[in-house]
């Protein structure tokens, strides 16, 4: 036990003062590992960064959610387009069991002027009272629209508009006044900001939008139309029979109505699967590079047993076994491959970083992925060292003592 | 002092080496046996075969046929890792060209065999510095090889070979790179080993300069020992050094 500790020790120390020795083709040899274990890293920790990102989306969002959209693709057979009825939204909480909340709107668009200035313009949406909360639009002060707000000319400004509003001069933005596409309505509320979810298949835009209710939208609207459902559904259920429930519900009501049903599980599946192929792409590249590293590495130490055949016939002359030589060139190389690897880890965090600039993406260092390019790299060179440190074992002393080098 | 699993046994030993269809005999029944603490010099021409024989007494060639009795075992039966063992703990090696470990200093060039050894590293450095004292080059100990001329990498050689404490010490050409002093001071050297320490010493020269200072002589020609008995003889003689393996024939047959 003490021999192997020994001869370790020593083969470390050397490999060390012989890569030094060697350097050009140590640098070489660190180019190209360093260039395969980064491109790992960096697969990794973007995989992991992406999921994090997603996973934190989904949270923000309730993992509940549940998207009711129509199909796009159909046309009807009576060439008469269905429509979602806004009764049978309201009865969904009723009529299906796992579905525990539900809202809808009515999208429109235009522009706002308030105190005689345009203080913005985008989607005037007509919306159930409960599209607060299925939508999770925080409300910052006043009220949300109620379902009692019956054709009234009410609405809830966005967090862009307030701020305008403000801008504009008005400090109580409760009971201003604002024009919506020549009508006045009256400000009853404003929300906070909302980041906008791009998971979701369905865009609220929350902060550039006035909130009116769906029955005065749909009055003033000239094609009112439903164009989406956002409901929750009870936390234990498994997606598929909450969609199945839905779009029973729906065919129940109109069976010539044809809807996409999308659950927030479901959708963090398909971007998993995404996130695979991603992922596969990337380990590909990676596993490419690896091996193109590894083949340097492997030459490199080929060329290095090759010239120190003398070395190596040396010190089998003074009681080297077989092992010892072949350890020592193991080590060599496992070095060369650690010090790569620490290198690939640093360009590879460094990749990860730039990438997540140009997402958007928080940045953070997996500390899976540092572990497994540090086991990577050691793997790749036993891997790859192998065979030379065979080599090198197997070679004869005494053809050894008579070579150069 | 030594004991009698010190000495060393040859028996019949022949060496062949196949190349393609070409066969050559380097090794033709060689007996030997040299006792413990002996100093034997081993004469002969290029090819004749001694570099092979010295190999073989070193462990670092196997036999084609024959017994080699070396530590009271049979070497012929041991594997590479007994044998490596063996000729760690018991075996020394000095070449002409030194060899020498480009990388590493004086000290760690004789630590070496140490290491192999599992020695810990505090009593690595204390024997090496040991054997260094004792070759004279304790003023040397971190230079690297490329910093000490001919003589001194000869002697950081003996250090290592002796820093093991071997029985036996196998020296091929040991002077054969150095000028005729220096040349000189290592075989006084090896000498004085052999009378301080007891042990047995090989050395493989074509210089009868080199030879004559041995206590016994050998020659090998095509793969044959003869015992050279005529070192009285010689010494009579008015010697006229370097003239090489020619002479011996002469003084033998005449």
């Amino acid at each position: 036990m003490f021999r192997i500790v020994s001869i370790a020790r020593a083969n470390s120390r050397e490999a060390l003062s012989s890569l030094r020795a060697a350097r050009l083709r140590t640098i070489l040899g660190l180019i190209g590992i360093s260039v395969g274990i980064s491109s790992v890293i960096a697969m990794i920790s973007v995989g992991e960064i992406a999921k994090q990102q997603a996973r934190k989306q989904f949270e923000s969002m309730g993992t509940n959610i549940v998207v009711v959209r129509k199909s796009h693709s159909i046309s009807t057979s009576e060439g008469r387009e269905q429509q979602i009825q806004l009764s049978d939204v309201m009865n969904m909480t009723q009529s299906i069991p796992s579905i525990t909340d539900a809202g809808t709107r009515i999208s429109g668009y235009g522009g706002f002027v308030h105190a005689g200035t345009e203080v913005g313009e985008g989607s005037i949406q007509g919306v159930t009272q409960s599209f607060a909360s299925v939508a999770k639009l925080p409300v910052r002060s006043g009220r949300f629209i109620s379902d009692l707000d019956i054709n009234r000319l009410f609405c809830v400004v966005g967090y862009d508009i307030a701020l305008a509003m403000r801008e504009a001069g008005t400090f109580e933005i409760e009971g201003s006044l604002i024009e919506l596409e020549g009508n006045l309505f009256t400000v009853i509320g404003s929300l906070g900001p909302v980041s906008e979810n791009y998971a979701l298949p369905v865009n609220i835009d929350a902060n550039r939008s006035v909130f009116v209710p769906i029955s005065t939208s749909s009055r003033l609207n000239s094609k009112p139309e439903i164009d989406v459902i956002i409901a929750r559904s009870r936390k234990d259920l498994n997606y598929e029979l909450v969609t199945e429930e839905v779009t029973n519900y729906f065919r129940s009501r109109n069976p010539d109505l044809v809807l996409d049903v999308f659950s927030a599980q479901q959708l963090i599946k398909q971007m998993e699967a995404q996130m695979q192929t991603f992922t596969l792409l990337l380990a590909t590249v990676g596993s490419i590079s690896l091996i193109v590293g590894g083949v340097g590495i492997m030459n490199i130490m080929l060329v290095s047993v090759a010239e120190r055949r003398r070395e190596i016939a040396i010190r089998r002359a003074l009681g080297a076994r077989r092992g010892d030589i072949q350890s020592q060139f193991l080590i060599e190389s496992v070095i060369l491959t650690m010090a790569g690897g620490l290198l690939g880890i640093g360009i590879g965090l460094a990749a990860t970083y730039v990438i997540c600039q140009f997402t958007g993406w928080d940045y953070l260092v997996s500390p899976i992925s540092v572990v497994s390019g540090l086991v990577t790299a050691t793997f790749a060179g036993l891997f790859f060292g192998y065979q030379p440190a065979r080599q090198a074992a197997r070679l004869d002393p005494i053809v050894g003592l008579q070579s150069g080098g | 002092m030594k004991d009698s699993r010190d000495k060393l046994e040859l028996v019949d030993i022949y060496k062949t080496y196949r190349v393609g269809p070409v066969t050559t005999q380097v090794l033709c029944g060689i007996n030997l046996e040299v006792a413990a603490g002996d100093l034997v010099s081993i004469m002969g021409a290029s090819g004749s075969g001694k570099t092979t024989l010295m190999n073989t007494i070193g462990l670092l060639d196997h036999p084609t046929s024959g017994a080699y009795i070396f530590q009271g075992q049979n070497t012929a039966k041991l594997k590479d890792k007994q044998l490596s063992t063996l000729r760690g703990r018991h075996v020394g090696f000095v070449f002409q060209s030194f060899h020498l470990l480009p990388l590493l200093t004086a000290l760690e060039n004789v630590a070496l065999p140490l290491v192999y050894q599992g020695e810990s590293r505090s009593q690595m450095k204390r024997r090496a510095l040991e054997e260094l004292e004792k070759v004279s080059m304790s003023d040397r100990v971190n230079h690297r090889p490329d910093q000490l001329s001919g003589g001194q990498k000869q002697r950081v050689a003996i250090a290592r070979a002796l820093v093991v404490q071997p029985s036996l010490l196998l020296a091929d050409e040991p002077t054969g790179a150095l000028d005729p002093d220096t040349a000189n001071d290592v075989i006084v050297l090896l000498k004085k080993m052999n009378a301080e320490q007891g042990v047995t010493i090989l050395i493989i020269t074509h210089d009868p300069a080199v030879a004559r200072q041995c206590k016994r002589q050998l020659q090998i020609d095509n793969g044959q020992l003869i015992e050279n008995h005529v070192k009285a003889a010689i010494d009579r003689e008015s010697f006229v050094p370097d003239v090489g393996a020619d002479y011996f024939a002469q003084v033998t047959t005449g």
